[in-house]
């Protein structure tokens, strides 16, 4: 972020934003001075940078908003695998927090959450803590690189990205591709669902093979499903890798990764080791660290139980979660993260100010797959809440696309213009 | 909501100042031309803000209309490419997710959407999406 001097004592002196890093401050107590009844949000997401804005904009500004992110620019996942395609840069994804800031007074903390307390309401930073009186955790996801032997973050970030975040991994698979060989072969694993944008690597498959289909058409792109079959979109998908990329898309079931060796570029499954040229391999998940910090991690180990009238931990009070980290049959997708987010604003505005939640709720997801550079499909649902199953449920209705189409990539093209203008302007 | 309780004040008010120029006009002899306009006056008064209070739209109806933003913009202002939702007639909204639930209007997209929600729920969406500014 480049700040000239005029706007830095601007910033400064409204006391808005705040470089939380250590060796930036010295002080140890509260780094912004509560004026009002706070809410603190962990995670600059879809689903946490929504719930800060809507939060703000539906309490008429009343409710305080903290928002606590480590990365000084918002990229979204959404779209990314059309980086590796071609049709778009990392640039075109990448926007900032800072009419969160300007237009709704949002105080953005970049910095990382080190520990939360939830019996004194405070999470600590390496310099100071903020207390609130209700807690926002939207981290994302985690990796669990433990469970594939040779792989660790490291070698993610150097070799064998998962490029499952979008950004500088996502630019290094990029460059991988890039100065791949004509006549390799390129692999990517899938996990075990559930996992963060379930369509999302046979969207990868697509726009890699889009990629090499046109740059280097000797190559195969390879596909290790850890599931028993594609686990979205499935006749979609079969269909767009036969008629676009015929022969070049080769799909493996049950083919969880277990193993790679980085300096080897193979990757070890039950029936086979493969070796490749460029190996993407996506770990399995589970909710981000934050959640760990707050105890808000349910039995599995993995993901966050909630109140979905309210989005509240059936394990923390005051402390909710939001978007891929919720333990709940919801895909885990930006544009689901942003209606969890609203939902839970609302909630909060209502507990804050002695109501009930919204006793009914229903929220929408639509998700758009690239499978080209102009053609894509969606998937759009309904989710209610069942009263009886305390859940939310798929509502009857909501499907797929019919076949592929131009009018749905452009409409995927709206659909991110108009999602980002909703999340961060 | 801020704007509601305004009107209901407003609407209190009026009452109240109407019901007094009525309650002289009862306590009269005869009912004069003067009490028949006050009385016109007062139903028309009457309507407007009623039709104010029930118009401004509750948190429900918000909440509902909220995850149209994704593809349709924050409160309905889409930005570019999908219809902008901001200040649709509400008549015109309830017709249309009517249409796209029946499979009457064709769709990519809206016709999973819309089965997904109840008719009183479209009423409720389309107070919301009428009343925000273009």
């Amino acid at each position: 972020m480049s700040l000239d001097r005029r706007d830095f004592m601007k910033l400064t002196a409204a006391g808005i934003m705040i470089a939380a890093f250590p060796g930036c401050a010295s002080s140890s107590g509260e780094l912004v001075r509560k004026k009002a009844q706070r809410v603190v949000i962990v995670g600059g997401g879809f689903g946490g940078a929504t719930a800060a804005k809507y939060i703000r904009m539906w309490s008429n500004n009343k409710i305080e908003v903290v928002l606590v992110e480590r990365n000084t620019k918002f990229v979204s996942c959404p779209m990314s695998n059309t980086v590796l395609g071609g049709s778009r840069t990392i640039g075109d994804l990448t926007r900032n927090y800072d009419t969160l800031n300007s237009k709704y007074d949002i105080i953005i903390v970049n910095g990382e959450v080190t520990a939360v307390d939830p019996q004194k309401q405070t999470v600590m930073l390496a310099n100071g803590h903020l207390s609130y009186d209700r807690l926002v955790i939207a981290p994302g996801v985690d990796f669990m690189f433990d469970q594939i032997e040779g792989l660790s973050a490291d070698i993610s970030a150097n070799s064998i990205p998962h490029a499952w975040k979008a950004g500088g991994q996502t630019v290094l698979l990029r460059k991988q591709l890039e100065s791949m060989r004509d006549g390799g072969i390129f692999a990517i694993s899938v996990p075990k669902m559930p996992y963060r944008c379930p369509p999302g690597p046979y969207e990868r498959a697509c726009q890699v093979a889009y990629y090499l289909k046109s740059s280097k058409p000797k190559s195969k792109v390879l596909i290790l499903d850890a599931n028993p079959d594609v686990v979205s979109k499935k006749g979609l998908f079969n269909a767009a890798w036969k008629d676009l990329y015929p022969g070049m898309v080769e799909y493996h079931a049950d083919a969880a990764v277990k193993k790679v060796d980085a300096a080897g570029k193979v990757a070890t499954t039950d029936f086979e080791d493969v070796k490749v040229d460029v190996l993407n391999v996506i770990p399995p998940m589970k909710a981000g660290a934050v959640a760990g910090m707050a105890g808000v991690v349910g039995t599995d180990n993995r993901w966050c139980p909630v109140d979905f009238l309210s989005y509240e931990s059936t394990l923390q009070k005051n402390i909710h979660v939001i978007g891929d980290s919720v333990s709940a049959a919801l895909p885990k997708s930006g544009h689901m993260a942003t209606s969890q987010a609203k939902i839970c604003a609302a909630a909060i505005i209502e507990l804050m100010g002695g109501g009930q939640p919204d006793p009914d709720p229903a929220i929408a997801n639509t998700c758009y797959s690239m499978v080209s550079g102009s053609e894509a499909m969606h998937v759009a649902n309904v989710y209610r809440f069942d009263k009886e199953k305390k859940a939310m449920i798929s509502a009857p209705g909501g499907g797929v696309s019919d076949s592929r189409s131009e009018v749905e990539g452009t409409l995927a093209g709206y659909w991110l213009e108009n999602i980002l203008n909703d999340v961060l302007l | 909501m801020e704007r509601a309780y305004r009107y209901l004040q407003l609407f209190k008010a009026a009452s109240t100042f109407w019901g007094n120029c009525l309650g002289l006009q009862q306590g009269g002899i005869m009912k004069s031309i003067r009490s028949k306009i006050i009385t016109i006056f007062c139903v028309a008064g009457w309507t407007m803000l009623s039709a104010a209070v029930f118009a401004a739209p509750d948190a429900r109806s918000r909440n509902l209309t909220a995850s149209c933003a994704a593809c349709h913009g924050t409160n309905g202002h889409s930005v570019n490419g999908t219809p902008v939702l901001a200040g649709m007639d509400k008549k015109m909204f309830v017709i249309q997710m009517k249409d796209f639930k029946s499979g009457a209007r064709p769709a990519t997209v809206m016709h999973q959407h819309a089965k997904g929600y109840s008719d009183e729920e479209f009423e409720k969406m389309a107070e919301f999406f009428s009343v925000q500014q273009r």
